[in-house]
């Protein structure tokens, strides 16, 4: 590709980087006479109409945008099958880069950071344009420090394709918003949230949810509350925090409601961040309602000598009352203590009374046993039962006792309770309808469920789209037990058209791949290797066997040969055998060659009367030529020196 | 593909020299042949075609109907052979009606009169031909389809496996569609029920395999069981 110029007007320079979904490379504007960025979309997205259109359509809108911290878009571009953008070139690295070299960044990096995706963010949002895809490595900064968001909206062209961008999805699982990884519609909130892992990645070094598949990660996004990142670095300011909470809530509505609104958030605090220097703990700053407030580290050991100084509030969190109340309240509490010190001593005597002065009996069995059996024949031994847990379990039945303890023989006082867990029976689940979902997100609700997956089966349907989940088994509203598996079928989409694949073992590189051509197929790869039957150049093996029948513009790798393999440098013969089927019966005919290259057998086929078939062969050195029709010798013939 | 299989000697056969074969891998496979000829030679020869067609594997670089019809030849000379190895079974033949269903496609091989029959939106065609006499004198216009079935020569065959070398095998393909019925069946089904009989059967019982296959099977005895009744129902889905 490089050196190459696309559409006389883009020469490619070199290779910048590669991500799931497209190439960029530096190139040289012939015309303007300038360096841009150009992204090539990979070839294999090239034929998926869908897809195309929708990422025309989204670049279109970006190139529209003009903001310092949105990467411009100059021109989109196709030549052939490559599809490409035409972007403005950023010196300088992306974030994530910056992250993996530094470990975190300093809060007032990280904020300034943040606070121009917002900037970019309030353009875009305010064009109906929704990034979809925030993550580090989508963020550039250029050696000023400016902020350059890129890669805006393809995600949301990709939506539909999701079967060849598992590893875009794999990328971008840790900045997913819980409504994108459910699968559900995508506002302007989803990337506020996805800034919100940016910022405490930046902050904390860490991402707030890992795990060891998308899927995990993206369930985690959906359930799970993060970490606070004061937690993962001391240094982080409350209100720094609560920036970041506050993005990452699950529900869109908690979030900040604009990027303006986050943007301001962010303001706000880099400014107390500057009035605050690192040396004392509190320092006091007008915040916007005049309030005067206190920006202060969440250090614990810090709060505690805070406590007595009963001018400053804690910035945000608890006014200044509760501080006074738990003052008070001491010694309330300290008489309460006393209280329970004297009665747990009066219970313990009683008990230790009571305890000592009863006889000692053996601990008879009752698991498996029902639980009222159970309490019976422990009664008749003078003792008590109690149930300490009632749990699903898929073998045991419903009523009967799992475990008990102390365990049967063991010789206990007849004071002491014997404790059970007792079953629920098999844990029985209403399944959900998965129907009409995408594949991803039927797993997370299955996962939310704890039910299994069975067996993925994927077929073609024309009415269905791709990934789509066709039909479940057991079927919807059907209950089934929590170690019961559910078996998906899922759509490929669209059946693809099928063609036949022609024979083009024998024929040269250039009628190969007319043929190909003309059956709507295309050669992959070639490789190249010495062959005992095929002179140069000749296609020695093909992929898929002639007439089998294969979807329309799949690949087939050629093996051609780059010569006959020829040791003794003998004479080399080629010769046309042409024989006539005769006889009433279908019957096989095989064609042996035997010569230097040993013996070969090189055509074995079902034939009527009345074929013909003809071949054409290369042999090396003395050659045999053997005839079989149905294992029968039936034509010799030999070529001798 | 949901089947069922109907096997039952009738009511006045002593042996049942009927025989059948089903597989659905690797792809799917069935096949009736009804054997004939005195002390248990038609068992023997229904057998032996059977299992030569068992050993049946498709090659797929290869036209079907040679593979299916080289088959057929083979289990053919294998009856020939053993036929004129033991006295006892001289003369024994089969006839043979086999499907095999390749990408929507069923692919069928057949001799004698054991038939095959599509029913698809309530209408039930026959997809083999009768390698009988009175076929002949219906295809020579000698006498109409309707007598055929009540004509009294019209157990005597024309073709059948086991008998001569030279066989003149009927192949043909079919594209099936989801709701198909197949009725492979030997004629102690085609015998005791007119081609309306079993349509009326079928479309009273609304694509149910277990109940087609049942109430074929009990109509065929009660209208005399003559002969050993064997079919397989198969719904194409």
């Amino acid at each position: 590709m490089v050196g190459k110029i696309l559409n006389n007007r883009y020469k490619i320079i070199k290779e910048h980087g590669k991500g799931g979904m497209a190439i960029v490379y530096e190139a040289h504007d012939l015309l303007l006479d300038r360096k841009v960025a150009l992204k090539m979309l990979r070839p294999e997205y090239a034929s998926d109409k869908d897809f195309i259109k929708k990422f025309k359509h989204e670049a279109k809108a970006v190139a529209r945008l003009s903001h310092p911290n949105v990467v411009s878009i100059f021109d989109i571009g196709r030549e052939g099958n490559y599809h490409y953008l035409v972007m403005e070139n950023i010196a300088g690295k992306d974030l994530k880069s910056l992250i993996n070299e530094r470990k975190k960044l300093s809060i007032a990096e990280s904020l300034d950071i943040a606070n121009q995706i917002c900037s970019a963010l309030i353009v875009a949002h305010k064009n109906n344009i929704i990034h979809c895809d925030i993550k580090p490595h989508n963020i550039l900064i250029n050696p000023d420090k400016q902020v350059k968001v890129t890669d805006f909206g393809i995600a949301r062209a990709i939506t539909s394709t999701t079967m060849t961008i598992t590893d875009t999805i794999i990328g971008s699982a840790h900045y997913f918003s819980p409504e994108q990884a459910r699968g559900g519609e995508i506002k302007t909130h989803s990337d506020l949230y996805s800034v919100g892992v940016v910022l405490y990645e930046m902050l904390t070094g860490e991402v707030p949810f890992k795990g060891d598949s998308p899927i995990s990660v993206a369930l985690k996004h959906i359930q799970k509350k993060p970490r606070k990142p004061s937690l993962l670095n001391s240094n982080i300011p409350e209100e720094v925090e609560n920036i970041v909470m506050k993005a990452l809530a699950k529900d869109p509505e908690a979030r900040f409601q604009s990027a303006k609104e986050m943007r301001e958030s962010i303001v706000a605090a880099l400014k107390n961040l500057n009035s605050y220097n690192g040396d004392s703990d509190t320092t006091l700053i007008m915040s916007r309602n005049e309030d005067i407030k206190v920006l202060r580290k969440t250090d614990i050991q810090k709060k505690k000598s805070k406590i007595n100084d009963k001018k400053i509030r804690k910035y945000l969190t608890e006014p200044d009352e509760k501080i006074t109340k738990e003052s008070k309240k001491w010694p309330i509490w300290l008489l309460i203590f006393l209280i329970f010190i004297g009665l747990s001593i009066a219970i313990f005597s009683v008990l230790y009374l009571k305890y000592m002065d009863v006889p000692v009996v053996e601990v008879p069995k009752i698991v498996g046993m029902d639980y009222k059996e159970g309490r019976e024949v422990i009664s008749q031994v003078g003792l008590d039962i109690e149930i300490q847990n009632e749990v699903f379990h898929s073998d045991i039945e419903k009523g009967k006792i799992i475990s008990q303890f102390p365990v049967e023989g063991e010789r206990v006082r007849q004071t002491r309770s014997i404790i059970v867990t007792v079953s629920k029976g098999a844990r029985i689940i209403k399944l959900p309808d998965l129907r009409d979902k995408a594949l991803r997100q039927a797993k997370i609700i299955l996962e939310n469920q704890k039910i299994n997956i069975g067996e993925i089966k994927y077929v073609y349907d024309n009415d269905i789209s791709e990934n789509i989940i066709i039909s479940q088994e057991p079927k919807p509203d059907s209950e089934i037990k929590s170690d019961e598996n559910v078996n998906l079928v899922v759509s490929k989409g669209e059946a693809p058209n099928m063609v036949e694949v022609p024979n083009l073992i024998g024929l040269d590189r250039k009628e190969a791949s007319d043929i190909l051509k003309s059956s709507n197929l295309v050669i992959a790869n070639i490789s190249l290797e010495k062959t005992k039957r095929f002179k140069i150049g000749q296609v020695a093996k093909q992929e898929y066997k002639a007439g089998e029948n294969i979807p329309e513009n799949s690949k087939i790798d050629l093996t051609v040969s780059s010569g006959l393999i020829n040791n003794k440098n003998n004479v080399i013969y080629t010769r046309r055998i042409s024989y006539p089927i005769q006889g009433n019966d279908v019957q096989e005919i095989s064609i042996v060659v035997i010569d230097d290259n040993g013996r070969d057998l090189i055509y074995k086929k079902l034939h009527r009367p009345g074929d013909k078939i003809v071949q054409i062969i290369n042999s090396v050195g003395e050659t045999r030529y053997e005839i079989y029709k149905d294992d029968l010798l039936v034509f010799e013939h030999e070529i001798k020196e | 593909m949901q089947f069922r299989i109907f096997y039952d000697k009738g009511k006045i056969r002593e042996n049942n020299e009927d025989n059948y074969l089903i597989k659905e891998k690797p792809y799917p496979l069935l096949v009736v042949a009804d054997g004939m000829g005195g002390h248990q030679a038609g068992e023997v020869a229904s057998k032996i075609a059977i299992d030569e067609i068992n050993k049946f594997s498709l090659n797929f670089e290869e036209d079907i109907f040679m593979q299916i019809e080289k088959a057929i030849r083979k289990a053919n000379k294998n009856i020939f052979e053993r036929a004129n190895n033991n006295s006892s079974y001289r003369g024994m033949g089969t006839t043979l009606s086999m499907g095999i269903i390749i990408n929507n496609y069923l692919y069928i091989g057949h001799v004698g009169d054991s038939r095959i029959y599509l029913f698809r939106e309530n209408n039930l065609s026959l997809e083999t031909k009768d390698h009988t006499l009175v076929q002949k004198y219906v295809d020579d216009k000698k006498i109409k389809q309707e007598e055929a079935f009540y004509h009294p020569q019209k157990h005597i065959l024309t073709q059948a496996l086991g008998v001569e070398s030279n066989l003149n095998i009927q192949i043909k393909k079919i594209l099936l569609q989801e709701n198909d019925i197949l009725i492979f069946c030997t004629d102690g089904l085609s015998d005791m029920l007119k081609k309306e009989d079993i349509k009326k059967i079928l479309l009273n019982n609304n694509l149910n395999i277990d109940d087609i296959s049942n109430v074929l099977g009990k109509e065929a005895l009660n209208k005399g069981g003559i002969d050993n009744i064997t079919f397989i129902a198969a719904l194409i889905n």
